[in-house]
């Protein structure tokens, strides 16, 4: 049994966040803030927890990393009745921590007739500051929703910290290539998200 | 298994009782006491949904949806001590009224708790059952005042 509350105001926070999550895939790379939940189990952030209140519910099937902790298990079951699958092709969401990030392939990429069937991935960076200022290690987007090329970074705010491995960039191209096939994905820091819509095509300097 | 029947009647108990008797059957067990309940914070707010209500015919039928009705539901959490893991208790009530649900769940929290069962069962449950008894033979006791013998006539031909 959970011994942690979700949503304080359960209808205008889901509202809120929901917006933000819609906003950050009609723009990808943009920053959006994200009203925390002011009390998330070890092992999920404030931010990713706020998004699972808002998109689990009875009939969504979600994957955990092995690692992730029985109290996560419980509080997202308390809280959405979302069901746990252990094969992570038939997920609609997957929770995923850096630096551990599974191969992108072994997700439900959709079929040609449901593409929107696929697996949309919850990426947590907890070391991480997602920033649209040129950082270190900036990504460039282009695709629909934005305008030209957009950048944005995610600076470790702690030495000891792992920010997006490069792997997971060369599986984002096959993934961008895969079109109309693919994943979605939301990157999640301490107060904010960022959209990753399979549309977007990232421009990596150091590939 | 038997304190799980016991703790579904208790729970039924509350949730079927009037809103208003239950809570003069609180007032009345703070009153008794202390003077204050456990502080105890909300793990689930109260909310109101739709339910819908299932049946097979005669017990043993296909399973049908008979229809949807009203339901407010709350989860509280008590913290009895710093080393004891937390009481949560549950109010899943018919209606609309979250006073209701709420008080139903902290009362479903104390019955779960040593030092608060036995007065709640005498000065909350007790009562509400005796109350829930006293309708139902209203009831049946108006119900058998309506009652009609048929008889059957030989007709003389």
């Amino acid at each position: 049994m959970t011994t942690l509350p979700g949503f304080c105001d359960p209808v205008h926070d889901a509202q809120t966040t929901f917006r933000a999550l819609l906003d950050s895939m009609a723009h990808p790379g943009r920053v959006y803030p994200i009203p925390p939940v002011p009390e998330v189990p070890t092992g999920l952030l404030p931010t990713c927890g706020a998004a699972c209140l808002t998109l689990l519910d009875l009939e969504t099937s979600v994957w955990l990393q092995p690692h992730q902790s029985a109290a996560v298990r419980q509080w997202l079951l308390f809280h959405t009745g979302c069901t746990f699958v252990t094969d992570s092709e038939v997920a609609d969401f997957a929770i995923v921590d850096v630096p551990h990030i599974p191969d992108l392939t072994q997700f439900n990429w959709g079929t040609a007739a449901d593409p929107e069937t696929s697996t949309t991935l919850l990426i947590q960076i907890p070391d991480a500051s997602l920033s649209v200022e040129r950082g270190d290690r900036p990504i460039s987007l282009t695709g629909p929703g934005i305008d030209g090329t957009t950048t944005f970074a995610a600076d470790l705010v702690s030495a000891h910290g792992s920010p997006l491995p490069a792997r997971f960039w060369r599986d984002w191209s096959t993934n961008h290539y895969a079109y109309p096939l693919g994943i979605d994905v939301f990157l999640f820091d301490q107060r904010s998200v960022v959209g990753l819509p399979r549309t977007a095509q990232a421009i990596h300097p150091h590939s | 298994m038997d304190s799980q029947s016991e703790r579904q009647r208790w729970m039924a108990t509350l949730a079927k009782a009037a809103p208003d008797r239950l809570q003069q059957c609180v007032e009345e067990l703070v009153n008794s006491g202390s003077g204050r309940l456990p502080a105890y914070r909300m793990l689930r707010s109260p909310e109101t949904g739709l339910v819908m209500v299932r049946g097979r015919a005669g017990g043993t039928g296909q399973v049908f949806n008979l229809g949807e009705m009203t339901l407010t539901r709350c989860v509280v959490q008590i913290e009895a001590s710093p080393e004891e893991s937390p009481i949560t208790g549950f109010g899943y009530v018919s209606g609309r009224s979250h006073p209701h649900a709420e008080l139903a769940a902290v009362c479903d929290a104390l019955m779960q708790m040593e030092n608060w069962r036995d007065r709640v069962q005498l000065t909350v449950i007790a009562p509400l059952q005796a109350d829930a008894q006293q309708r139902q033979e209203t009831q049946q006791r108006q119900t058998a005042a309506t009652r009609v013998n048929f008889l059957t006539l030989l007709r003389g031909e």
